[in-house]
């Protein structure tokens, strides 16, 4: 009996998905799909507008990392004025950068503690009733509280740099609008416990502890779990270090072998392709050289420290050598060693912030530059989900008359269908019944990739969970709904 | 004028001396120019013009005031029912929604648009007005249309907003039943909100069709 | 000394003659809302927020002079209704995005619907299709924004004194237009001056959004009103 398997919403993800998964009279997987069937249209209503509008509009794109689209729309905008992208004054990158991995800390800290480590503490199989984050509240107190403050922290870091906790407007084309005041950075070194830089540290690298010592009593499912092999593209610093502000692009295959090395970012058109598929709203990028079937690739912390050479703060720099090790150097192409990977990325942001904190160029006087205008502008940034690439032309009355935005999530596309497709064939395929912690582990495989679909795209409407059982002429036999 | 002020002074009312020119219009059977003294009684008028199966009369033009068939028996004077001429017989086949809808089109029309209330305000008390004659409107709707009725006379720099807004008003009073019967006292809020047609342009741009799974 | 009495909400009062009760207002210490008026402009009287109840009639107080003995009527609440609903009225005429918009926290409308609680406005919106022009080298017509206040037309002026712009059509198509030739001299300096005449976001001088953090805006510390009210109710 053939069936139709389809899971909708797609739970703990920012946003909203679905997936379909068709099955064969005999069980096997003919097709397994992961839809993004939101659409928002972005692209097309910033235009006309003026161009220094892009930082503070193209934000609303997300409440969860709109700092990313602040900077990567800033960052393009820079270089229509003139002064980009290197030429900044110290307080003006600094002030960027420390708001950057202010947003960088809380929203890992928000996709682990709230919306992975169910899974890992209770389980796939668990009942969905405990599985989520009142659930850990519940029975690990201390992980919850300390994911609700290090998420505040990283809040109040993006409301001292861009005014607001979420949509702010610090960063200007050219530079940033304030200084830090000695007085906003006591606020976060000097803070009685847990609310200062150092007490969070301590967290995160408790976080990267807690995710070793799970690892180490459940390595079957960390390290074969939807596990395969893919190509990986991020920024990474001039040096080849870790950097999620700025950079050079840099792809690698799954052996470690360098496809894109060195590459100036605005000229991203020469390197990454995009296609359209009639079934998701989402876009699926490639790299050019590797062509359409082969060029797709993973971004996001699992391949950011799959390119980068080291990470240049003591304490995460140790936890890379460690998690490098493990794989002897090469690529990690472990779907669930993403949270590895994003934890000591934690880490890393908490230690920037506070070289950041103590750096005293923050409190600066010259916070803009100009330059000779130019009518096109690009930007990217490394954002928690990967890299984010904004694109601007504007005309000579300053309005925006064509925007390009590629963002993480549709970045990562490719991989989660791949990741969806390996929970089809390897939980699903061939089995009598199909079970909530099945379907459960379909969503996992996708959460690996905390995807933020609000942003790729744009909801019309509200959609139910159901599942539906079809026989192999297309009738409809069985339909459950959550 | 030979006869002198007290002549004249024996017609009409106290307060309203000597005669009128009315232009009697709409569905009566002799419609055209009246003299007549002030105090003329509404039915007497329609009497002379051959309009007596008039549902409403719209005196003083769109400005004035719409009265009912109870109110026939009232004056044409300043005392009463003041009116600068214009007198609009509104017979029984029509339906006095339309004309009042009309007149809304008029002052909308004739708005200088210099001043909020006249400019922005009267476009919205005819939305309004179509949301109840679509039959979409609730108690709530009426008490809101005359609460912005209100305040457009009262906020509008010239006599145009001060008195566009009559036509609902005095409907509204007059005719109170006729907008009653409009509402649905059944539901306290109708929802204007299309969600079909509002996704209608980001719909036909992806080839998505709306499913009944969005409406839920 | 030929000074006229009047009372504003019951307060004794003082004016010259020929004053304004707006004027009159202000010299006495007290707050009348207003939105069209601009220090220094001749007063339009078009937004009408600003109209007070002398005895049964409704009047502007920026164009309506004091007079002996009046009794003006300002702060009550069913005024203070209608002012509200007028300022709901200029959100729904236009499109006022007040997240994305540059003008957020120096904006006089936003401002008087901070003073007025407003939350969702009491009429539907109508989404007017407007564009953004451009006026000159400096500045940018926002016209989804516009609330067809006038202050340009009567405050933006070339060197030799001649108006820059203009308000053309009638009704809710009212809109405002200018001079192309004479707005292609305005200066970067006349383009700033006009930006911080307007009270919405609909002239803005190019390249200078979002340069004051927020927490530093107009408005972000002193609610419009608040140096005449020392409570705001």
């Amino acid at each position: 009996m053939a069936r139709k398997i389809t899971i909708e919403p797609v739970t703990r993800i920012e946003g909203h998905g679905k997936v379909t998964i068709r099955l064969d009279d005999s069980g096997r997987v003919v097709q397994s799909r992961f839809h993004i069937v939101e659409f928002r249209g972005f692209e097309r209503f910033v235009q006309g507008r003026p161009y220094w509008e892009m930082p503070v509009l193209v934000e609303r794109l997300c409440g969860i990392c709109p700092v990313s689209h602040h900077l990567a729309a800033a960052k393009a905008a820079d270089v229509i004025v003139g002064v980009g992208p290197d030429g900044l004054t110290p307080t003006a990158e600094k002030m960027r950068r420390l708001m950057h991995y202010g947003q960088m800390f809380q929203s890992h800290a928000l996709h682990f503690f709230h919306l992975a480590s169910p899974d890992l503490l209770f389980g796939a199989d668990a009942d969905p009733a405990i599985r989520n984050v009142i659930g850990v509240a519940l029975k690990h107190k201390d992980l919850a509280v300390q994911g609700v403050l290090m998420r505040k922290f990283g809040q109040e870091i993006i409301l001292a740099t861009a005014g607001k906790k979420i949509h702010g407007t610090g960063a200007i084309p050219g530079g940033i609008n304030k200084n830090l005041s000695l007085e906003e950075r006591d606020s976060f070194l000097k803070a009685p416990d847990p609310m200062n830089v150092d007490k969070m540290i301590g967290w995160a690298q408790g976080a990267v502890d807690f995710f070793k010592d799970f690892h180490q009593k459940n390595k079957d499912l960390i390290d074969g779990f939807a596990a395969f092999p893919s190509n990986h593209l991020s920024l990474v610093r001039k040096d080849g270090g870790l950097d999620f502000y700025h950079g050079v692009l840099r792809a690698v295959d799954a052996d470690g072998k360098k496809i894109l090395n060195d590459v100036d970012y605005r000229n991203y058109l020469d390197y990454v392709g995009e296609e359209v598929k009639s079934w998701s709203y989402m876009k699926f990028p490639y790299l050019r050289s590797l062509g359409k079937t082969d060029g797709w690739y993973r971004v996001g912390p699992l391949a950011r420290l799959n390119t980068s050479d080291f990470i240049p703060t003591p304490l995460a720099q140790k936890e890379f050598e460690v998690y490098k090790a493990y794989t002897k150097g090469k690529p990690n192409n472990m779907t669930l060693h993403s949270h590895w990977a994003r934890l000591i990325e934690l880490l890393h942001s908490g230690e920037v912030i506070k070289e950041l904190l103590l750096d005293p160029d923050l409190q600066g006087e010259a916070l803009l530059k100009k330059g000779r205008k130019a009518h096109e502008g690009v930007g990217l940034v490394e954002a928690p989900r990967g890299t984010l690439f904004h694109h601007y032309r504007i005309n000579g009355d300053d309005q925006v008359t064509m925007a390009n935005l590629i963002v993480s999530t549709t970045n990562n596309n490719e991989p989660m269908n791949r990741a969806v497709h390996w929970v089809a064939k390897n939980i699903l395929e061939k089995k009598p019944e199909i079970t909530e912690g099945m379907l459960n582990r379909v969503e996992i495989a996708i959460r690996a990739y905390d995807p933020c679909l609000s942003c790729a795209t744009h909801a019309l409407g509200k959609m139910p969970l159901e599942v539906e059982l079809y026989d192999s002429r297309g009738r409809l036999l069985d339909c459950k709904k959550k | 004028m030979d006869r002198g002020a007290g002549w004249f002074k024996l017609m009409g009312t106290p307060k309203s001396a000597g005669t009128k020119l009315l232009s009697v219009s709409g569905d009566c059977a002799r419609p055209g120019v009246y003299e007549v003294a002030f105090g003329l009684k509404v039915q007497d008028l329609l009497k002379m013009a051959g309009g007596l199966d008039a549902q409403a009369v719209q005196v003083g033009g769109p400005s004035g005031t719409c009265i009912s068939r109870g109110q026939f028996e009232r004056k044409l004077c300043f005392e009463d029912l003041p009116t600068g001429g214009s007198v609009i017989v509104i017979g029984p086949q029509r339906d006095l929604f339309e004309a009042i809808h009309n007149f809304m089109d008029f002052f909308i029309e004739e708005s200088c648009g210099w001043c909020v209330p006249c400019r922005a305000g009267n476009i919205l008390l005819k939305k309004k007005l179509e949301k109840i004659t679509s039959g979409k409107g609730t108690a709530k709707d009426l008490q809101e249309i005359e609460s912005w009725g209100k305040t457009i006379k009262a906020m509008s720099r010239c006599g145009l907003g001060q008195t566009s807004p009559n036509p609902i008003l005095t409907t509204l009073q007059n005719f109170r039943e006729m907008y009653e019967a409009k509402v649905r006292n059944d539901k306290d809020f109708i929802s204007e909100f299309d969600l079909a047609a509002a996704v209608k342009a980001a719909s036909s741009l992806t080839g998505q069709k709306l499913t009944e799974a969005h409406h839920e | 000394m030929n000074k006229i009495k009047f009372t504003i909400d019951g307060k004794e009062c003082f004016a010259e003659p020929g004053q304004t009760i707006m004027e009159a207002a202000k010299a006495n210490g007290v707050y009348i809302p207003a939105l069209c008026r601009y220090e220094g402009l001749k007063p339009a009287g078009s937004c009408r927020v600003c109209t007070v109840r002398v005895g049964r009639g409704h009047m502007a107080a920026c164009t309506q002079p004091v007079a002996e003995g009046m009794v003006v009527e300002n702060i009550v609440p069913d005024l203070e209704d209608m002012r509200k609903s007028l300022i709901e009225m200029l959100f729904v005429e236009g499109n006022h995005l007040c997240p994305t918009c540059q003008k957020s926290g120096n904006c006089e409308l936003q401002a008087l619907a901070y003073r007025y609680q407003m939350l969702v406005p009491r009429f539907p919106y109508q989404f007017p299709v407007r564009q953004v022009e451009p006026v000159g080298p400096h500045l940018l017509l926002e016209q989804n924004r516009c609330i067809q206040c006038l202050r340009c037309v009567r405050g933006v002026k070339t060197t030799d004194g001649k108006a820059v712009f203009g308000s053309v059509k009638r009704s809710g198509k009212k809109k405002i237009a200018f001079d192309r030739d004479l707005a292609a001299g305005l200066s970067a300096d006349a383009a700033k001056k006009a930006m911080d005449q307007c009270p919405v976001g609909a002239l803005l001088k190019k390249e200078i959004g979002f340069m004051v953090p927020i927490g530093k805006r107009k408005f972000d510390q002193k609610p419009i009103g608040s140096e005449f009210e020392d409570k705001r109710s």
